[in-house]
């Protein structure tokens, strides 16, 4: 067949089941999300300002339907659909593989997701939504939900089978980079707590739409799906991170990782202790109470602290280069340090009473600002690959430190709130604390801003396909990749370093 | 044979177009790619209904434990609708049924034997079929309103029986697809890899059936 331009790229985006192609669409469809996401955060935090919502820029009825968009659409229409989506492009090049394991159903995955997403933001301008006013449209609400979490569980399906069941030959599962090792990890969890999410809400749909008995007419809705966004459950955006950090620390290093093994034990325990599930309301209504919950949140701690150690005995002494992954890998990391401590204070209820305060919005808050980073750091890292092109690293380097400065902003004003406001100031915030969360947003969106316009510059033709000196086999690949990732044979997978020995002799000679 | 297991050759036309690259040299590396997603999707499947069961069993237990109203003590069910157990009993026997029927076939297509597996195929779908109508024949027994009900039994039990109805449905779609593929050539007798993936959807199936059985028709 010969080959249309005009006609290729449309249906080349289109129609294509290239998990590259997928996943540049899942990660620009999810920033854009993000985007309305963050708008709707910034407004319900300027109305809350004065510590009541709604009575200032948004309607009394608006205003919680804004925050339950912001609450829900950071988890279901930014976040995970974006590290899916980064998931899809690198996991692949990561572990040999010619395309995704299921290529077909990640495309499905895709358009049902948009498709739903869609609806979802669809509904709540409907007046749908957990507390809409119309019924339909909260029908509509639920049901874009359902299908949205039934394509993201679909994709992950098509992440996790990549990585156990079409690496390459050689490639054994303690030889797979950190990012796959953490993908794998992290569809795992989903695959454990996702469907959960969908079964609450196939039978809220069904009460809902035609009993209205078991959740109560009108019953705020989202409490029963806000878990996600609460500890255990919100660890789970957070175990991309890891790996991605990991792997661009390894990069920057230009040597071996140590303690390979540790850090994916690390990692593992991470996610276990992200398992969430459990603490939906209908299931357990004091989950926060529960010891199980309580020991999660303090056991959290240890993995992210030896992480943390085991990157710097990596950095120690190795001169490393200084990238845009290498610098969000350790903000992250340590953004996602505070919020396991900051996680940790919860359970000691009868001395800090911190349970239904705004500490619990400041600790869900650094956790998806460390996924965040996570994010950021993984489409500089691996932007030849995704983008075809090397972004502007001194952007790129920028980008993760504001962010993280903006959370923490976001975040500390809360956790003062929630510690030392009377019962009313520790819910709906102190004043002073409100306007600088309001500000902390600000600079958050400005670091996301810096993020993506270092990515978006035209691209030139002597573009690097391996930036880094990279030690694993997608920096083998072409940039971008050709369809089937390796222009000839894979390379030969000895260790979990292959290219590493490949430039030791390179070196030599 | 998978996308996701092929080596390289030119093919840049399929490129602009698509879609999967197929016609590539046939050298897996990791077989039992289908297997292991089907996996993964069943576990998927079957944290589904264990959270739907999990909610199901927490308020029915509210309700049996909760205080009576009157001098009626508090019941689930309602007397006005009984759920009657012989039809539960019989799409149980039914299903398990299926599982031989459904081995029946794996076991013809690993022998290449056609007809065999036609006939083991047609016997689980009908079997299949048949636990359907016994559910529905349920549905129509009970006479249980979904709207206007005192406590969330019947949101609850449709949602349960009517996700597993549609999982039934799910998976003699996926059977006869997968049947029909290994057949027309794409597994080879001994690599039949689609029809099992095909008959664990199909196990698992049943296994959730057992579950709700017991939990929903017979301890009421």
């Amino acid at each position: 067949m010969a080959r249309d331009e005009s006609t290729a790229d449309l249906a080349g985006v289109l129609g294509s089941a290239d998990h590259k192609v997928i996943g540049r669409l899942y990660v620009g469809a999810a920033l854009m999300f993000g985007l309305a996401s963050a708008v709707a955060g910034v407004l319900a935090g300027i109305d809350r300002i004065d510590g009541e919502l709604g009575n200032t820029i948004l309607a009394t009825d608006t205003a919680p339907q804004v925050l339950s968009f912001h609450r829900l659409s950071v988890p279901l229409l930014c976040l995970i659909p974006a590290l899916l989506g980064l998931a899809m492009i690198v996991v692949p090049l990561q572990v040999g593989a010619r395309a995704i394991a299921f290529p077909r159903a990640a495309a499905a995955s895709f358009w049902g997701w948009i498709v739903g997403a869609a609806t979802f933001a669809a509904a709540f301008a409907l007046n749908g939504g957990p507390g809409g006013g119309r019924s339909d449209a909260v029908d509509l609400w639920l049901t874009a939900t359902a299908l949205i979490t039934a394509s993201l569980l679909l994709g992950a399906v098509c992440v996790g089978a990549t990585v156990l069941a079409a690496r390459t030959r050689d490639m054994t599962l303690d030889r797979v980079p950190f990012f796959s090792w953490s993908m794998l990890c992290t569809t795992a969890i989903w695959l454990l707590t996702l469907p959960v999410l969908l079964a609450i809400t196939v039978l809220l749909y069904v009460d809902h739409r035609f009993a209205d008995t078991l959740f109560g007419a009108g019953g705020a809705l989202d409490s029963h799906l806000d878990w996600i966004n609460r500890a255990p459950q919100v660890y789970a955006l957070a175990i991309p991170l890891l790996g991605g950090a990991l792997d661009a620390v390894a990069t920057a290093s230009g040597r071996r990782f140590p303690n390979r093994g540790v850090a994916f034990t690390l990692i593992g325990a991470f996610a276990a202790l992200g398992i969430g599930a459990f603490a939906l309301p209908t299931l357990v209504p004091a989950a926060a109470d529960q010891p199980v919950t309580k020991g999660m949140a303090l056991l959290v701690v240890l993995p992210v602290l030896g992480l943390v150690g085991l990157v710097g005995t990596a950095l120690k002494d190795a001169k490393p280069q200084i990238t845009s992954g290498l610098v969000a890998g350790v903000v992250g990391l340590l953004v996602l340090l505070l919020a396991t401590l900051v996680g940790a204070a919860v359970p000691f209820q009868s001395l800090l009473e911190l349970q239904g305060t705004q500490w619990i919005s400041a600790h869900s808050h650094l956790v998806t600002g460390a996924a965040l980073i996570g994010l950021v750091g993984g489409l500089y890292h691996w932007s030849t690959k995704i983008v075809g092109l090397a972004g502007n690293e001194a952007l790129g380097r920028t980008a993760p430190v504001l962010i993280g400065l903006g959370v923490v902003l976001v975040a500390a004003p809360e956790a003062v709130s929630g510690l030392v406001g009377d019962a009313e100031e520790a819910v709906n915030g102190l004043e002073v604390a409100n306007v600088v969360s309001v500000v902390g947003a600000a600079v958050l969106l400005l670091g996301s801003a810096v993020a993506v316009a270092g990515l978006a510059r035209r691209r030139h033709d002597d573009e690097p396909s391996d930036p880094w000196a990279g030690q694993t086999l997608e920096w083998a690949t072409a940039s971008p990749p050709s369809f089937d990732n390796f222009d000839g044979e894979v390379p030969a997978v000895d260790s979990a370093e292959p290219l590493l020995a490949v430039q030791s002799e390179e070196g030599d000679s | 044979m998978s996308a996701a297991t092929l080596t390289h050759q030119d093919h840049e036309d399929e490129a602009a177009y698509d879609l999967v690259p197929d016609g590539l040299d046939p050298v897996p590396t990791r077989p039992r790619l289908l297997l292991v997603g089907t996996a993964l999707a069943g576990a998927g499947i079957a944290v589904f209904f264990a959270a739907l069961l999990g909610m199901y069993l927490a308020a029915r237990h509210a309700v049996i434990t909760g205080p009576q109203v009157g001098d009626v003590a508090p019941i689930w069910f309602a007397d006005s609708s009984p759920i009657p157990l012989t039809p539960a009993n019989l799409a149980l026997a039914t299903m398990l049924l299926s599982c031989v029927t459904m081995a029946w076939a794996v076991h013809a297509v690993a022998h290449n034997d056609r007809a065999g597996a036609y006939f083991a195929l047609a016997m689980t779908l009908l079997f299949g079929g048949a636990v359907i109508n016994a559910t529905v024949f349920i549905y129509k027994a009970i006479e249980l309103p979904v709207a206007g009900g005192s406590t969330a039994v019947a949101p609850l039990f449709y949602t349960l029986t009517g996700a597993h109805l549609a999982l039934i449905a799910c998976a003699m779609v996926f059977v006869t697809v997968m049947t029909l593929r290994t057949l027309g050539g794409e597994y080879a007798g001994r690599d039949r890899e689609g029809i099992v993936a095909a008959s664990l959807i199909w196990y698992l199936t049943t296994a959730l059936l057992v579950v709700i059985w017991y939990a929903v028709y017979v301890t009421k």
